[in-house]
């Protein structure tokens, strides 16, 4: 992965001791509550509901062994010894003291980490795939160029104040792993030209309180004007985006409000100045940071360790069920990328110990090269494993609660933190995610339902991307009582899409009861083989209103019985 | 009380006695201005620009964040005249003056000063400098010590160095 070089290392130790002196001017009085807000936003400082969060960049989801374990190491000595990954690829600190953070991040800066922008209305953490470089289905490995966008983008003189936070995501696959319809902007690799990859770009997505999908702006992009092309999107976005409501302020508003023609027409008059200039990418520089992501020592594979991860699986019914679940292929024959569940029974999704990190360090020193990544649906990957090693790992992992064999079934929820710790939230996102999984806790049910995913926002801003879950759960508050609206046949990948409300919103003591019939209807109505969202495609919403209409009669005969 | 730091070849220095203030709107007020150093507000340039050259001294342009594009690139014959150019932050948190700057700077050729107003904070004068702002007007005086040891100390900085541009 990426290694800072001297001025790389420099910056961010600049921005830390920056940072630190802000946090002194605001302590002292000189910086207001209201200048503050923003700048310590733009460094990734929240105040939350019970402490200050610190949300820390792991730039398009790679991380070392390393840095893992001065994650584990910060956040036993500064929070309560446990971290949330998020759907950015960032890791969170929810428990923290305001005035121990600069402390935190001149301690990130030695392992060449940082939290610039992770939240502000800039340009936020680069995501991409979590199988970038290995995907058998990959044009491109979109990791140099991510990292080129992360640097374009740190501390962007004319970018810092945007009306409203820019989400980018680039992918270089054929398979759409990393949402691209509902970023602000998108880039995906879509063929070549003479001198090499282009690209499609999408603009204008989103989900939150406003959920739009992304219009394609431009295709063929060559790779060399990509940031030309960004520069001219985002300056037409911070010269006319709305800036009075900060919920009519994202970009895609704008390319809503414009239109799709004129936006384009405006991007493409900035950009006609703008092409050709100093933000032109050069061959040397490309290649200059893909030197740091030259695949690894792979080794050949042999017949031996073939054959015996067959005997195993027939062996151990339970590691014949993990490679169904957690395998992903690799392009590297003998190879596979491992995904390590952050969704064992009873864990908040995305959350991991400091344990956990230290384990998953262990295992990627052991088995990928020291690397790891984090996957947007909160999982973490280890991207290089020899398949004769497969099931050494699994007996590794799941001593730490990270081989559950769930990945892309229904407990392998995409889940933000909702009202137990964002001051955002209208109701709690954890505690229905924990009744989830203990209600279908049975591995032989979570495999029979097959491929599903739920996705649970504890309000409309969407961190747990209800929007494009099969099932989503959304959080909203009546009359301060925690309710949950349910919308059914969303989904991510190539033909995403958003979900559809299907009825009035039920009160939290009734949503396991809810998915429970939804399923219900699923297995008596899906034909041989048919996952969820095709069995949903097929039937439509119709026969799963029913479940909602039962969960409201209950509550409202339970309301009248109260009274 | 206002005060001006300008950047000169050498150094960033406090300026003593800043001569310009923001003239009038309207052009009834335009035309009884005594003489003096004015920055007009573009509505009133582009009225009375005839006028204000006629009055045989320097005069500047103050612009607001929503000035349109458009409206920099029809005065670009004229950007030589102009002594300063104020750019406006209502709040610091309004970067729309940002665009403008690099407009007037990259495209433009706007090679007079570029100053700061509004909302200037120490915590902004990073992105203000190497946007090519060369002067930024302070709200507090006992704040200026600290920029202009801020503006120095930025001149060996790695966040100065952008890369990609």
């Amino acid at each position: 992965m990426y290694r800072y070089n001297p001025d790389d290392l420099a910056l961010i130790r600049e921005r830390a001791a920056q940072f630190r002196a802000q946090v002194a001017r605001w302590r002292s009085g000189a910086l207001r509550d209201e200048e503050f807000r923003p700048l310590r936003l733009q460094n990734g400082l929240y105040v939350q509901r019970h402490a200050p969060m610190l949300r820390v960049a792991v730039p398009y989801g790679m991380i070392s062994a390393v840095q893992l374990r001065k994650l584990a190491d910060i956040s036993r000595r500064y929070d309560k010894g446990f971290g949330h990954f998020t759907t950015r690829h960032n890791l969170q600190l929810n428990w923290i003291r305001i005035e121990d953070a600069p402390d935190i991040l001149d301690e990130l800066t030695e392992v060449e980490m940082h939290s610039i922008q992770t939240s502000g209305n800039c340009i936020r953490n680069i995501t991409t795939d979590p199988f970038a470089g290995i995907a058998p289905d990959e044009g491109m490995d979109p990791r140099p160029l991510a990292e080129i966008l992360r640097q374009w983008s740190a501390m962007h003189p004319e970018f810092s104040f945007l009306p409203r936070k820019i989400k980018i995501a680039i992918s270089g696959s054929a398979g759409d792993r990393v949402l691209s319809w509902y970023h602000d902007i998108a880039l995906r690799l879509d063929g070549e030209d003479e001198e090499g990859a282009t690209f499609t770009v999408i603009v204008g997505g989103g989900l939150g309180r406003t959920p739009l999908r992304g219009q394609i702006i431009e295709q063929g992009l060559p790779w060399r004007h990509l940031l030309s092309y960004l520069e001219a999107i985002v300056r037409v976005f911070n010269l006319h985006g709305r800036r009075d409501n900060p919920y009519k302020a994202r970009l895609k508003i704008l390319v809503q409000r414009l239109g799709l023609a004129e936006f384009s027409r405006q991007t493409r008059d900035e950009w006609a100045h703008l092409k050709g200039g100093p933000a032109t990418l050069t061959k040397a520089e490309y290649q200059r940071v893909a030197a740091h992501f030259s695949p690894p020592a792979y080794r050949s594979p042999t017949a031996q360790s073939a054959a015996r991860l067959t005997t195993r699986k027939t062996a151990h019914p339970d590691f014949a069920r993990w490679l169904e679940r957690a395998v992903h292929p690799h392009k590297i024959p003998g190879y596979a990328a491992v995904i390590l569940s952050l969704k064992a029974p009873g864990q908040a999704p995305g959350d991991i110990t400091a344990a956990q990190m230290e384990s998953v360090a262990a295992l990627a020193d052991d088995f990928s090269f020291g690397e790891a990544r984090i996957a947007h649906e909160q999982n973490l990957v280890l991207a290089d494993v020899e398949q004769g090693r497969l099931f050494e790992l699994w007996q590794a992992a799941r001593k730490d609660a990270l081989a559950t064999p769930n990945t892309g079934l229904l407990t392998d929820m995409i889940c933000c933190p909702g009202g137990d710790f964002c001051d955002l939230a209208n109701a709690r996102s954890v505690a229905i995610a924990r009744a989830i999984q203990t209600r279908f806790a049975d591995l032989d049910t979570l495999f029979d339902l097959g491929e599903i995913s739920l996705n649970i926002s504890g309000c409309v801003n969407a961190c747990g991307h209800h929007h494009v879950g099969n099932i989503g759960i959304l959080g909203v508050d009546r009359q301060s009582e925690e309710f949950y609206q349910i919308t059914l046949g969303g989904s991510q990948g190539s033909a995403a899409h958003i979900g559809k409300v299907i009825g009035p919103a039920v009160p939290a003591a009734r949503v396991v009861d809810v998915v429970a019939r939804i399923l219900a209807v699923y297995r008596r109505e899906r034909r041989p083989d048919e996952t969820f969202l095709r069995t949903f495609d097929r039937i439509g919403s119709a026969p799963f209103k029913p479940c909602l209409r039962a969960a409201d009669a209950e509550t409202r005969a339970e309301t009248a019985a109260r009274n | 009380m206002n005060v001006l730091i300008r950047e000169s070849a050498a150094d960033f220095q406090l300026v003593p006695d800043d001569p310009w203030r923001i003239a009038p709107k309207e052009a009834d007020a335009l035309l009884s201005l005594p003489k003096g150093a004015w920055l007009y507000p573009l509505a009133a340039w582009q009225k009375e620009a005839a006028a204000i050259s006629a009055r045989g001294e320097p005069f500047g342009l103050w612009l607001y964040p929503d000035t349109p594009p458009i409206a920099l690139e029809a005065l670009k014959p004229r950007l030589v005249d102009f002594a300063v150019i104020a750019l406006d932050f209502p709040v610091f948190t309004d970067g729309r003056a940002y665009s403008l700057a690099r407009l007037l700077r990259e495209r433009l050729g706007y090679t007079g000063e570029l100053r700061a107003v509004g909302h200037v904070l120490l915590d902004t004068l990073l992105f203000t400098r190497r946007l090519g702002f060369d002067a930024w007007i302070m709200r507090e005086r006992q704040h200026v010590d600290e920029a202009i040891a801020h503006l120095r100390s930025l001149r060996q900085s790695h966040m100065m160095r952008h890369p990609y541009q």
